[in-house]
This record gives structure tokens, C-alpha cells and sequence, in this order.
């Protein structure tokens, strides 16, 4: 199938609709292949111009020529019917001083040698033009052409089409364009071209998107990381934030939750603010995308067993075309107050004009729980809560030990394999159809995601979406838009209670009593099997938008408007029927409603101007922001149903207590950026921005942010140009200011909202203590990077050291509740925080050849966090929390120092040496639980048809866990077996005991529960197989791929006391997942 | 085309110089504090709800009833909660969660006073009289939240300000200056306040409920006349008496109520978790050293005391309250903070120390009597102090901690609750300061022993 291409400088068509286009694509699936076409041309002393038109106009092929070739053309008489287009083209150029030579849709005419003979011999001189295509044969604008010898140098128009003036005829033009491959080309004494440039991939100069714009690895001043869509591709899990983990040097992501839906953090280059947020700011396709988890507006109280739900899990993975983490100032610094913790990119898919292609990519596998806690079982279990009574002296009686004298003592049950140890099965189906033409090009794609549970009952999680994006661009390249929009729905059954304080349950416990109804006895919460009677439903509905309306005011002046629309909305339910809840809290059963709506909009215009001249690029970018985003949401709390079967129903409520939220953030911003580059050796950028935030009271509202890189490309210069060995080589440093406005909005308001219900009628009650006097923090970022190319670029090394102070500490300040119930309020600290650290990254190409391919890749990052200066700390209420020249996790703790040989009581250093242990005057600083250093490695093996790529990612990290205190009624680590038992007895493990004293709580406030949660994880393994070319066209196909890929295969990790060493004891692992999968083309 | 650009930079321009584009409405679920001020129905609401602290979500109320009742010799529990245990075995956290409710819901009490008081008077709008009444109501609800916090813990911060500075890092004030401001606060109170109800129910202060408050103070320090005579103002006011019959006493408006918090459904958040439902067992039994201290005729052991039996065993709960769910029918139920039965006893008490044996007989005879026993036959001042503590812990058993304090106040604390648990030490009398104060507040001291 081809499609047809318009024509270069006749067509007239300036818009296309969607609908005709697809009515076009239809249409020409009929089109004749190929160079076997037909023409029929009745020309009679016609111009040559003329005959073009007409085999443009039959066979859609287009030419490439100048007005002054034409000008010594001879007329022409021709007269075929149906004739092959090659005969004809001969018929034309017969005569003519002129040939051609065809090249896929295109006839590239060109002056005969002969003619250019006579005036070679007196001037080698000559004046060039030719026009730069992409492989899809659309036209490109901005491309550099250089003459080597000479440097004389241009750049494209609007059509793709150059003009170089007296050029040596033997030079050769070096053709570049960000994003693609770097071309040579001979002139040859030829004077008209065609260019066909291809994209870069995995090089130097593969295209890496950055603020407002595109760069290469190659050419940029900052600090940019790429996830590929190849690399997301592989990697079978339903949030993006996911694919991330490991492979990007100095972002430390974080799973909080590996059940569906569950949050992921993502952290650049360390905490830099004491408490206020410390997320990434995320644009999608140019938008901001609000990432703070919907359910997290209201309490605690609507959280389930996933907690905090992502909202980038109603992302499709498989839509996004790249993933870029902008890091440094000179990255960020154009996004101003919302850079200081980094910036995310992602970039969704959009359509290649050329053949209608269809893709369909098949996938289905099971996940489970990679690793169980280890509990006593129940002998092991009775035996230790016996001597537990016999070590306290109390007798034990029904009410206080029916695990010892009314439970079956027989029984016994592994809670954790009981209750998470299900399998889940997924599958995922996604089908997209791409396609267009030289001007504009498609994509539109669906898909449908199921996932089933690990745990018991039937929740499950669903997700379908659509993806479409449209590029146009008119037939003179002046106007060009750029339309992308993708819709995702997602349904998330899941239980509204954390079964993990369940784990723990005595191993013998009934769930049912003798009457056959649930047991209640030594249940302290919830009764797993209750439990399951209980429902969690969220529904959440996201529409991203976004248009870009371009205009070339001049050939290097651009203006452009960008529109964006975001909105997410979350409806979630959880039923509470009064058979799954404890009787002996009294409660009848109630739900919960929760609905939330975030809508986004925002408007980018721009001006976008670019020289380049000889030796220099010159860019300037000037632009402006307005931002707003409404959320709304309500809460409402239901109690008094007639009937449990109503619970999803909120009208059967014969109370409800409704919290609303209505917020309002406006963000409004001006920008400009500098960008100079001399002799692809020198380059300087300077990016400047001016925000005002409306979370920020009347008077702080605004704010000027701003940042300058500088990089040196050394390897071009002549002392190393020759070397073979150095082939790639950048120095580059920046330095700026990025802000942070991460805080709750409408702190600076004193205000009275909604409160108790009093007489029938609502009380009103403060909402906060308001502070009309804070503004920004300012995060200062210094980076310097040596950035080296070995053999060729087969071996690429990074290394990037930074260091980032964030002073004007934004945060909400902790407050006793003597200062009222709220816990905190919002202020600026003069307290200053520093973050430095070393990342290291290194990619290798070990073998390139035909049939076998090798390459690794790996990076590490080391970083080191400290609170540099707060005055005052000592009087603050954070003077337990933070120490002066520590890290900001430091974990104040007692210092465990060992189990007493002769009473079998844990012991604690008395740090403040007044005869007791009391806390927290007797807290040690134990150690942090920042990572000290985190990374990810892997390899990418191709022979042949197959490919293996392996990736492992690991940190080295501490967290605190669940004490281990022997004795109470509920379950322990086996390490409890251990545990003191007689005088002599050498332990970490206090005697067993029921009356618990504070020696025993004290152990879960010391560091004997400060656990070493550093691990590695073979995150990714995938193995594919390409099925040859000859099977494929056989059976009609483009390209079939079958792979199988698995998700977090093995954990290495020390300490069995934690769940898993990355989500500790307080959210389910990550899940152990493999896929099989399809995937066609067509 | 010189003047798109231009246009496009006067574009940005505006941008610079339009302040307006970030600015925003405040939100429309909240209100100005001078809008929440703006008339008398408004700034009644901002009251109400420090009224709805007690029973609503905070629940204080059934916090100090339920905690303090297992820390001392009221309750036991089957619970195998740590957080319950640390109380029942007198051996509370610095962490413990309910000990931080407390004291977080009495402060928010308090803040939310200090914030009325602070902000009653912006508003011109508001009418003279309910200026006075709400000015008034929160006195006394700061007075009685404080009385409970030096109660509990000692000397604790005394916050009369809602400036932020100065009350995250106040520190410990003496017991004798927060005694002085809460006579100060109720005295003032008790001009402000009416002697009728400002509510349709009791469920408001009014005068009766800061003189009974006071006579309660004063008590505790030992102003024996000043305590009898406050007590005696209410009783002689005959809005209370005579007293209730044992069933109807914690009805919803009861002739004995001095003041109690309003409950939504008629039933006390108390109430719902005292009261085991039909297939479970209590999580908080009466204590069986209390069940052995009713005299064998009293009456309130079958109408203050329920049983139930669950798998063989008998279990004694606390029957005051007898509603744990919503109920239809006008056998509503309110959560009582004062009521007459306790003025008798403070009186009683008032008039030993005073050396009236008759008064002091004839008002402990009025809450034996009720309870069907007969009158006391203890005659002299030391007999009469005794049967006065064995009585007010029979009637005030489960409400309000009034068996913890009263331990306190007569001095036999220590005796009583080493002989019953073990892990007592005199330094038990006080409760931790809870460990988040002392992170957030760092010139805040724990108390001794912890």
C-alpha cells in the first residue's frame, strides 16, 4: 500500500479534517504499488512545468526542481495513454538538459553534468539547493547545512528547502537537525538534492525533549534524562512512575504500594524541603498535571488497602512516547516556582504520516506477592505467649489468653499466605491505527487493562482508554497545530481496609465462633473474614488536552499558542456493613462517599526565534503562562441505613455528614530563554522566569527565578578532533534559581469552615492559623558534568556532581495542639538545606553486528543531604526532629544496646545520663533513612531475531519496621524465637512477658527496630522474538514480535522483619509479575 | 507582521503588570471571620461548636470516662488493644494514642474559646445580649476543659491567647495560677450567663452550670465554704430537684441535669461503646472490686449495671446510659456533664470540713435515699468523709474520671491502686505529657516517672 503524497509547492490544501482524511486513507489502500503506475498525458508543445503537474496530479509523486533548471528546458510534445511512469518520465527528459532520478515519492530533476562542464572549467564554484525530508517524507524545517571546507552555512524555510551560494563544487555538506542522524554529503559537482535525514536513535543526537523545545544528548546544556518507549514498553506494570525506577540517575522512585492504583513517589536529587512537598512537577505534552492523589483531600479516613491512589496510573504507559527528568537549573529554571524539585516530561505518542499501520499488542500473565513475612507458627507461637504469662506472673484466663485456653491449639494459620497470597491475572490489549500524509499524520489507539488480586474476594482493577493525536501543517508550511487528547477511564475494586495489621493475627484465632458467626474474641480491629464483606470502589475518569497553533511570522520567527485542558475526576465508595465490623466498637454500618474533580487549563503563547549564521545558532524564546485549576470535591459520611444492600447507595443514608472542598490555584508567568552556540564548541543558555502563584498571600504573590548553563564541547576542538579514541567529549556547568510553591492553597486566609453538628444545626470552627506573610522558597542548584564519548560514542560516560541549596524554607511549621487542633500552619523558616551528590552514568555498546548485538548500561547515584543552617532550632518544635549538619531523615531513636543477660529486659543507653530512660530526652540520632546510594544496571542482548534485556535496580537504605516485643496476643517474626529465655541467655530478644512495662515499649522507639532495608532487584527481564521477514510477508504482516516480560523477579534483601525493604512495613510490596505477549503489525 | 510581534510583547506586558491574573476568590465553603461574626445565628454556631467537641467526633466525654475508668479501679477490659492495656496496666506511653485525644480535644476546646473571645467582638451586627451569652458559655467551657487538663496531667500550659507564638511554646504553668484564671472564667461567667437556658434543652450553659462548675473547684482546693455555698446556690435554685429516679437520671433534659451535650441520635458516643451489642462481649467490664462495693440493697447496682452472658462467662457493663444505637421512641439520651447528684456530695463533703455532721448527713441521705438504702449511720466527721468517698463512688462511677480525681484528692490513691496493680507508682497519679507536645513544644517538660 502507498500513500499518496501532495504536492510541494502546487497543492493548495490547507486543512484537512480528520474525517476526510481517514475517507483518504480508506481510498488509497487501492492505490497502485510502486514504480509500476500509470500516466496518460495528451501535452503538445507544452512546458516541461506543465507535464509535471499532470503526473503529480495522476500519481501523486512529486518533484524537485528550481525555476532556473527549467529555464533552458525544451517543450514538449507527448501523447501516452496509460503508460508505466518511468517511460513516461524517459519520454520527458528526453532532450532535456536535464535527467532525473526517482526517489521513493519523489523526482528529483537534475542539471546534466555536461551542461555544468563548461562552466566548472572556468569556476568551480557553484550555488546549491535541495530540500530535507524526513523518512516519512515530510518536509523539515530548521535543518543546518554546512559546508565543510568553507563553514558556510543555512538552514531550511518552512517547505524543508535550502539555498547555499557558490559553494566548491567538491566540498561536502554536513546536514543536522536536532533529533537526527548527522548526514555527509558530497556535492559531487551535483547542484540540487534531495535530502532524506533519519531519526537518531540511542546516540548522541537522539532528540531529548526539554522545557518549551527539543534538544540532543549532544548538544544541551543541562541535565536531561530519557526513558524511550521501548524501554517503558517492556516493562508489564499499569503506572509510568513505575518503568522509571532505576534508570534514571538521581531520581530515587519509590513504590508505596504495590497493589493496583497504589502511589509512587518520585524524588530528584534528594529532599530539599523540610515539609513542603517534595514532588516532581509534571507536564504532560506541555500541561502541568496536578499529581497529588485525589483521595488524599479528605481523611485518612478514605484510604484503602492501596492507600493513596496515583493519579499518573490513569496514564497509559503504552501511550507515552518518552519520558524526559529535567534536573538541573538550567532544565529547569524556565518552569520557575514549581523547578525546585525537578521537572517530568512525558510525552505521549503521535502518529507517522506514510503507510496506514495498524498495531496490536497482546499481553497476559499473573502477578503475586514476591516475598511473605516469616511468623511463628502456632506452637512456636503458644509456647512463647505461655511463657509470656508464666515470666509476668499472671495466670492465664479466658478473657486474656483465649488463644491459650479457648482456641483450637491445633490450628494453624499463615496469615500472610492466607490473606495476600493470591495470584492475579492481567491482561492488556492495545490497538492503534497510524498513518497520514506530507502534511498530516495520526494516530488513534485504544486499550483495555485488567487486573485481577492477590487478595481473597473479587477486586479487581479495569482500565480502557483512547488515545488520538492529529498533526497538521499547511501547504506552506507556515501554519502548522498539533492536537493530541487522551481520554482514560479506571475502575479500582479493592478493599477499603489495610488487611497488613492483620498479618500479625495469632496463628490460631477462629474466624468464625461456634455459632457459625464471626469471632470477635481477641480481635483487636477487623476479622480478615469480615473484612472481605467490606467494598472499595473507585472510579476515576481522566481527559488530557492539549492543541499547539504554530505560525512562521518569518522563516525564523515563530509564534505559538499552546492550549491545554486537563481534568480528573475520582468517584469512590466504601461500604462498611455492620456484619464486618467489630462489635465491640460499637458501630452500625456506614459508607463513604468521596467525589473529586480537578479541571486544569492553561495557555502558552510564545515567540520563538532562530539565526544561524556560519559559526553560530542563536535561539530566543519568549513566552508567557496563565494557569488555573479548580478542584472541587465533597465527602460525605453515611450512617443509618435501613438496609446493608443499599451501603453503595448514598440516598439510603439516614444520616450523612458532608465535607465540601472548593479550591481555586492560579499560577500566571512570563519567560524567555537564551541560547547562543558557537562552532558546535561553545554554548551558552540563559533562561529567565517571573511567576506569581496564588497560593502565596497578597504582596508575595510573585516571584524571579533563572538559570545559566554553559558547555564546552572539547572533543571538536582541533587538538582532539583527529582522535579516535575521543570522539565525544562536553564540559558543562550551570548554575540558577528554581522555587518551590508545593503547599496548600489559601494558608495565608484566616477563615471559619463547616465544623460539628450541634442542636440539629451545624457549628462553624477555624480552619487554620492563618499567616499572611510567607512566600517562596528558593531552591539554588549548582551542576558541573563531564560528559565523554569513547571508540566511536560506543562508550558513553556521565558524570554530573551537584549541589542544591534550598533557603527560605517553605513549610508548614508543627505545632503543639496547645496552639489549637490543627497540628501545623504555614510559614517561611530562614533554615537553609542542602543537597549534593554524585551521579554516574554509562552506557556501552560491547558488540554491533549484524546477527548479534550487545550492550550494557547501568548508573548509580550517591547523595548527601544536610540541614546546613536554622537558627533557632533548638527552641523550634523541630528541635527533636532535625539536627544542624545531618540529614533531614535522620532517625532519632533510643539506642538499644542489648538484652540484659540476667533479666531478659531490653536496655538503652542513657544519652542524657539522668538515671532513666525517657523519651525524647534520651533520643539518639541512629541514622537516616534517606537512601545513601541508588541505581539501576542491565543489559540488552539482540542475535538474530531474539533479544534479552535485563535490567536490576538497587538502594541502600534504612527504615524503621514493627517493634518485635515477645508476648502480647498477636503474631511475631521468627527471629522471636530467639528471644531471652534464661539467665546467661546472650539475645537481641527480651524475655517474653504480658504486663509490659517501659522497657518493652521503649523497644519500638529505639534502633533495635531500625532495620537495614538496602536491596537488589532484578527489576526487568524480557525476552523476545521477531519473526523473520520471509514468515511475515508470507502470512501478510508488517512485523510480529512475541515476548514474555517479567516485572520484579527476584528481591535480594536482609531483614525478614520488613514486608519488603522498599515499602517497609506500611504498603504491600511491589508484585512479583510475568506477561506473555503479541505484538502485530500490519 | 511588525505588529503581531508587537502585539505579542504587549501580551506579555500585561501579563508582567496584571497582579489580578493570580488572585482568587476565597473559598466558597469557608467564611471570613467577619462573616462568621456577622449576626447573632452565625456567631451561635461558631459556638456550638465547641460544644460539639464532647460528643461528636472528638468525643472527649467517653474518653476521660472509659481511659480513666480502667487506669483506676472502675473498668477492666478485654481488650487486647496495647494502647487499652497501657491504661489498664497504669503503665501509659508517652505515645499512647488516647492520651494525645485528650489532651489534643480539651486544648481544641480551649483554642476555639480563645478564638471566640478574640473575634466576638468585630462585628458591629451582633446583638448586645448574645455578645454577653456566647462570652459567657465560653469562659465556662474554657474553665471546665482546663479543670480537667491539670486534673490529668499537672501543671500544664495555660494558653488564654490564640497567638500562635506564644502558645506553641508556652511552658508549664503552676496549678495555682491555672486554678486562679479558672475561677476567674467562671466567676465572669456566671455574671454573663442567665439563669435560664439559652437552648430549647440544658445543652447550653447557663448560670447554674458555672456555679456548679465552681463549687466543684472549690472543692478541690478546699474552699470548704466558698464550695458549700456555690453548691447550695444551685440546689436551693430548685430548677434541678428533686432528683430523678434511677432509670430516667441520663434521659436527655432530666430534672437533675445541670448542663449535657447535645447527641444527634439520641444516643452517647459513651453509650455505643459501653454497651456490648448481642453477640459480643463487653470490651470494658465493670471492675469486680466495684461490682463488691454496692451495699446489697442499693439500686443503682440493677439500674446503673447490666450483665450479659457470652460463652459461659458473665459480664457486668456500665448501664448509665442504656442506648448504643440511634432509637425511636422519647427515650432520647444526652451526654451529662453536671448534674444535681454530685452537688449533694460536694456539699456533703464541704460541710464535714466545715464541721456540719448534720448537713453533711442529711445531703448524703438525699443521694442514699434515691439509690433505696437508708440513711447513713456514720456520725463522726472521719466516718462521714469515708462514707462520702465510698458514696460518690458508687454514684459518680464511669462519669467524668470522678473516682480517679477523688483517689487523688483524699490521698488514698497510692494504697488503692498498688494493692490492685502492680505496675503503680506514686508518680502514676499524673498522666504522661503526650510525647508530640514535648516534640512540638520544646519548652514543655514531661511529667515524673516518664
Amino acid at each position: 500500500m502507498q500513500l499518496k503524497v501532495f504536492g510541494l509547492r502546487f497543492s493548495t490544501l490547507l486543512t484537512m479534517k480528520l474525517l476526510i482524511l481517514l475517507t483518504v486513507v480508506a481510498c488509497l489502500q487501492a492505490s497502485a504499488k510502486g514504480f509500476g503506475q500509470t500516466v496518460s498525458l495528451s501535452l503538445t508543445n507544452a512546458p516541461l512545468e506543465q507535464a509535471f503537474k499532470e503526473i503529480k496530479k495522476q500519481t501523486g509523486y512529486s518533484f524537485v526542481f528550481t525555476r532556473a533548471q527549467l529555464k533552458n528546458a525544451r517543450p514538449i510534445n507527448c501523447q501516452v495513454k496509460d503508460a508505466e511512469l518511468k517511460d513516461v518520465l524517459e519520454l520527458c527528459f528526453r532532450n532535456q538538459p536535464l535527467s532525473f532520478v526517482v526517489e521513493d515519492r519523489y523526482i528529483v530533476v537534475q542539471t546534466k553534468t555536461t551542461i555544468n562542464e563548461s562552466t566548472l572549467s572556468r569556476n568551480s564554484l557553484m550555488d546549491i539547493v535541495g530540500k530535507v525530508i524526513n523518512e516519512n517524507g515530510e518536509a523539515l524545517a530548521g535543518v543546518t547545512i554546512t559546508a565543510k571546507k568553507t563553514s558556510k552555512a543555512t538552514s531550511t524555510n518552512e517547505r524543508g528547502e535550502f539555498f547555499l551560494k557558490e559553494i566548491n563544487d567538491d566540498d561536502i555538506l554536513i546536514i543536522t537537525s536536532v533529533g537526527y542522524a548527522k548526514e555527509e554529503i558530497p556535492i559531487n559537482k551535483q547542484s540540487n538534492f534531495l535530502i532524506r535525514l533519519r531519526i537518531a536513535v540511542g546516540t548522541l543526537d537522539e532528540a531529548i525533549i526539554m522545557a518549551y523545545g527539543k534538544t540532543t544528548r549532544r548538544l544541551n546544556t543541562g541535565n536531561i534524562s530519557k526513558i524511550t518507549a521501548e524501554e517503558i514498553s517492556r516493562q508489564p506494570v499499569s503506572n509510568p512512575l513505575s518503568t522509571m525506577q532505576g534508570r534514571v540517575a538521581g531520581a530515587f522512585v519509590n513504590t508505596q504500594n504495590g497493589l493496583p492504583g497504589g502511589n509512587i513517589t518520585i524524588q530528584i536529587r534528594g529532599r530539599g524541603s523540610i515539609n513542603a512537598g517534595t514532588d516532581p512537577l509534571y507536564v504532560i505534552n506541555g500541561v502541568p498535571f496536578i499529581s497529588t492523589p485525589l483521595n488524599e483531600t479528605f481523611s485518612t479516613l478514605s484510604d484503602g488497602i492501596n492507600g493513596k491512589t496515583s493519579p499518573l496510573n490513569n496514564i497509559n504507559p503504552a501511550d507515552i512516547e518518552s519520558i524526559e527528568v529535567l534536573k538541573d537549573a538550567d532544565a529547569t529554571a524556565i518552569y520557575g516556582s514549581r523547578a525546585a524539585n525537578g521537572v517530568i516530561l512525558i510525552t505521549t505518542k503521535k502518529g507517522i504520516s506514510g503507510k496506514t499501520k495498524i498495531n496490536v499488542n497482546l499481553q497476559s500473565g499473573i502477578s503475586r506477592l514476591a516475598d511473605f513475612p516469616q511468623f511463628l507458627n502456632t506452637r512456636q507461637y503458644l509456647q512463647l505467649r505461655q511463657e509470656g504469662f508464666q515470666n509476668s506472673g499472671v495466670v492465664p484466663t479466658v478473657s486474656n489468653a483465649p488463644d491459650l485456653l479457648v482456641w483450637d491449639t491445633t490450628k494453624s494459620v499463615n496469615w500472610p499466605k492466607n490473606l495476600l497470597g493470591g495470584t492475579a491475572h492481567t491482561t492488556s490489549i492495545l490497538a492503534g491505527v497510524s498513518g497520514g500524509n506530507e502534511y498530516t499524520s495520526f494516530l488513534i489507539s485504544g486499550n483495555y487493562r485488567t487486573e485481577g488480586t492477590i487478595l481473597r474476594g473479587d477486586q479487581q482493577y479495569r482500565r480502557a482508554g483512547a488515545h488520538l493525536t492529529l498533526q497538521h501543517s499547511s501547504a506552506n508550511r507556515k501554519f502548522s497545530l498539533d492536537f493530541s487528547s487522551t481520554y482514560t477511564s479506571d475502575i479500582n475494586k479493592q478493599l477499603p481496609t489495610s488487611l497488613l495489621s492483620l498479618l500479625r493475627l495469632p496463628p490460631n484465632i477462629p474466624m468464625y465462633d461456634n455459632a457459625g458467626n464471626y469471632n470477635w474474641v481477641g480481635i483487636r480491629d477487623n476479622n480478615p473474614e469480615a473484612v472481605l464483606r467490606q467494598k472499595q470502589s473507585s472510579q476515576s475518569n481522566n481527559l488530557l488536552t492539549n492543541l499547539t497553533l504554530r505560525y512562521w511570522i518569518l522563516p525564523n520567527l515563530q509564534y505559538r499558542t499552546s492550549f491545554g485542558y486537563t481534568t480528573i475526576e475520582m468517584d469512590q465508595v466504601m461500604t462498611y456493613p455492620s456484619i464486618s465490623l467489630n462489635p465491640n466498637f460499637g458501630l452500625s454500618s456506614y459508607a463513604y462517599y468521596g467525589n473529586n474533580r480537578n479541571k486544569t487549563y492553561i495557555i502558552e503563547p510564545a515567540l520563538e526565534y532562530s539565526k544561524k549564521s556560519k559559526f553560530s545558532d542563536l535561539k530566543l524564546l519568549m513566552g508567557a503562562s496563565w494557569q488555573k485549576s479548580i478542584r472541587t470535591g465533597n465527602f460525605i459520611s453515611g450512617e443509618n441505613y435501613s438496609n446493608d444492600d443499599l451501603l453503595e447507595y448514598v440516598g439510603a443514608a439516614g444520616t450523612t455528614y458532608i465535607t465540601n472542598l472548593d479550591i481555586q490555584y492560579k499560577y500566571a508567568s512570563v519567560f524567555g530563554r537564551f541560547h547562543y552556540a558557537y562552532k558546535e564548541k561553545y554554548i551558552l543558555n540563559a533562561s529567565l522566569r517571573r511567576d506569581g502563584s496564588s497560593r502565596f498571600g497578597p504582596g508575595n504573590q510573585f516571584g524571579t527565578f533563572g538559570a545559566m548553563g554553559v558547555a564546552w564541547l572539547f572533543a571538536n576542538e582541533s587538538f582532539l578532533k583527529k582522535s579516535s579514541f575521543f570522539t565525544y567529549g562536553k564540559l558543562r556547568a550551570s548554575y540558577g534559581i528554581t522555587g518551590n510553591d508545593l503547599i496548600s492553597d489559601y494558608q495565608y486566609l484566616s477563615s471559619y469552615r463547616n465544623g460539628e453538628t450541634y442542636q440539629g444545626t451545624t457549628g462553624l470552627t477555624p480552619a487554620r492559623i492563618a499567616n499572611a506573610d510567607f512566600a517562596w522558597e528558593n531552591n539554588k542548584k549548582l551542576e558541573a558534568a563531564l560528559e565523554i564519548g569513547l571508540w566511536k560514542n560506543k562508550v558513553l560516560i556521565t558524570t554530573a556532581w551537584y549541589l542544591n541549596r534550598s533557603g527560605n524554607q517553605l513549610l508548614e511549621y508543627p505545632l503543639p495542639f496547645t496552639s489549637g487542633p490543627f497540628g501545623s500552619y504555614q510559614a517561611n523558616l530562614p533554615a537553609l538545606v542542602e543537597n549534593k551528590g554524585w551521579e554516574f552514568e554509562l552506557t556501552a555498546t560491547a558488540i554491533k553486528r549484524k546477527n548479534i548485538s550487545l550492550s550494557v548500561f547501568g548508573n548509580i547515584s550517591i547523595s548527601k543531604n544536610k540541614l546546613v543552617k536554622y537558627p533557632g532550632l533548638a527552641s523550634s518544635s523541630f528541635a527533636n526532629t532535625y539536627v544542624i549538619g545531618k540529614d533531614l531523615s535522620i532517625y532519632k531513636a533510643l539506642k538499644f544496646t542489648g538484652i540484659n543477660s540476667q533479666t531478659g529486659l531490653p536496655e538503652y543507653e542513657d544519652i542524657n545520663h539522668d538515671g532513666i530512660i525517657s523519651t525524647p530526652s534520651d533520643w539518639a540520632v541512629v541514622g537516616r533513612t534517606s537512601p545513601f546510594f541508588y541505581g539501576g544496571f542491565g543489559s540488552d542482548l539482540k542475535i538474530k531475531q531474539f533479544t534479552l534485556n535485563l535490567f536490576f535496580q538497587f538502594s541502600k537504605q534504612y527504615a524503621p519496621g514493627l517493634s518485635t516485643i515477645p508476648g502480647p496476643q498477636s503474631n511475631n517474626f521468627i527471629v522471636a524465637l530467639k528471644r531471652w529465655q534464661k539467665p546467661g541467655d546472650a539475645t537481641a530478644v527480651p524475655k517474653a512477658g504480658v504486663l509490659l512495662s517501659s522497657p518493652y515499649f521503649n523497644l519500638s522507639q529505639s534502633d533495635a527496630i531500625f532495620y537495614n532495608a538496602s536491596y537488589l532487584r532484578l527489576k526487568n527481564i524480557s525476552i523476545s522474538y521477531q519473526l523473520s521477514e520471509a514468515i511475515i510477508k508470507k502470512i501478510n504482516l508488517n512485523s510480529c514480535k512475541l515476548y514474555i516480560d517479567g516485572q520484579n523477579m527476584i528481591t535480594w534483601h536482609k531483614e525478614a522483619n520488613l514486608y519488603d525493604p522498599e515499602t517497609g512495613n506500611t504498603g504491600v510490596g511491589p508484585l512479583k509479575t510475568i506477561v506473555f505477549g503479541i505484538q502485530l503489525t500490519f | 507582521m511588525y505588529i503581531k510581534i508587537s502585539a505579542a510583547c504587549i501580551l506579555f506586558l500585561v501579563f508582567v503588570s496584571c497582579k489580578k491574573v493570580v488572585d482568587i476568590d476565597p473559598p466558597k465553603t469557608q467564611l471570613t471571620p467577619e462573616k462568621a461574626f456577622v449576626n447573632d445565628q452565625s456567631a451561635i454556631a461558631v459556638l456550638s461548636n465547641i460544644y460539639a467537641q464532647f460528643n461528636s467526633s472528638a468525643a472527649i466525654a467517653n474518653k476521660i470516662t472509659i481511659q480513666l475508668g480502667i487506669y483506676v479501679d472502675e473498668l477492666s477490659t478485654t481488650s487486647a488493644d496495647p494502647g487499652v492495656l497501657e491504661y489498664y496496666n497504669t503503665s501509659v506511653s508517652t505515645s499512647n494514642a488516647a492520651n494525645l485525644n485528650i489532651w489534643k480535644g480539651f486544648y481544641s476546646v480551649v483554642y476555639q474559646c480563645n478564638a471566640l473571645l478574640d473575634n466576638i467582638d468585630i462585628s458591629p451586627n451582633l446583638t448586645n445580649s448574645t455578645k454577653q451569652q456566647l462570652k459567657g458559655e465560653a469562659k465556662f467551657l474554657r474553665a471546665f476543659s482546663y479543670f480537667y487538663l491539670i486534673n490529668i496531667y499537672g501543671d500544664v500550659p495555660l494558653i488564654v491567647t490564640t497567638e500562635v507564638n506564644t502558645s506553641s511554646s508556652a511552658p508549664r504553668t503552676s496549678l495555682v495560677q491555672i486554678y486562679d484564671q479558672i475561677i476567674l472564667d467562671i466567676t465572669t461567667a456566671k455574671l454573663d450567663l442567665q439563669e435560664g437556658y439559652p437552648s430549647s434543652d440544658k445543652v447550653r450553659a447557663n448560670k447554674w452550670a458555672a456555679v456548679a462548675l465552681l463549687a466543684r473547684v472549690h472543692l478541690y482546693r478546699q474552699n470548704w465554704s466558698a464550695a458549700e455555698s456555690a453548691a447550695t446556690e444551685v440546689i436551693a435554685s430548685t430548677m434541678y430537684s428533686p432528683l430523678n429516679s434511677l432509670n430516667s437520671v441520663f434521659l436527655s433534659n432530666s430534672k437533675e441535669t445541670i448542663i449535657q451535650f447535645w447527641t444527634q441520635n439520641g444516643f452517647t458516643v459513651e453509650g455505643s461503646i459501653l454497651i456490648p451489642s448481642a453477640t459480643s462481649i463487653p470490651t470494658y467490664p465493670v471492675s469486680v472490686s466495684l461490682i463488691n462495693s454496692f451495699e446489697l440493697a442499693d439500686q443503682r447496682k440493677t439500674s446503673w449495671i447490666n450483665s450479659v452472658t457470652q460463652g459461659g462467662q458473665a459480664y457486668n457493663f456500665p448501664f448509665k446510659y442504656k442506648n448504643r444505637a440511634a432509637t425511636s421512641g422519647g427515650s432520647g439520651e444526652y451526654q451529662i456533664a453536671l448534674r444535681l447528684g454530685e452537688q449533694y456530695l460536694i456539699r456533703a463533703e464541704a460541710r464535714v470540713r466545715l464541721n456540719n455532721i448534720n448537713g453533711a448527713q442529711d445531703d448524703l441521705n438525699v443521694i442514699r435515699n434515691r439509690a433505696g438504702l437508708s440513711n447513713t449511720s456514720s456520725a463522726n466527721q472521719a466516718d462521714i468523709l469515708t462514707a462520702i468517698e465510698q458514696e460518690k463512688k458508687i454514684e459518680m462511677f464511669c462519669e467524668w474520671g470522678h473516682r480517679f480525681f477523688d483517689l487523688k484528692r483524699s490521698g488514698h490513691i497510692n494504697l488503692v491502686m498498688s494493692a490492685l496493680k502492680p505496675p503503680w507508682r506514686t508518680t502514676s497519679a499524673f498522666l504522661p505529657i503526650p510525647q508530640y507536645e514535648l516534640l512540638n513544644n520544646p519548652n514543655l517538660s514531661q511529667n515524673p516517672g516518664y
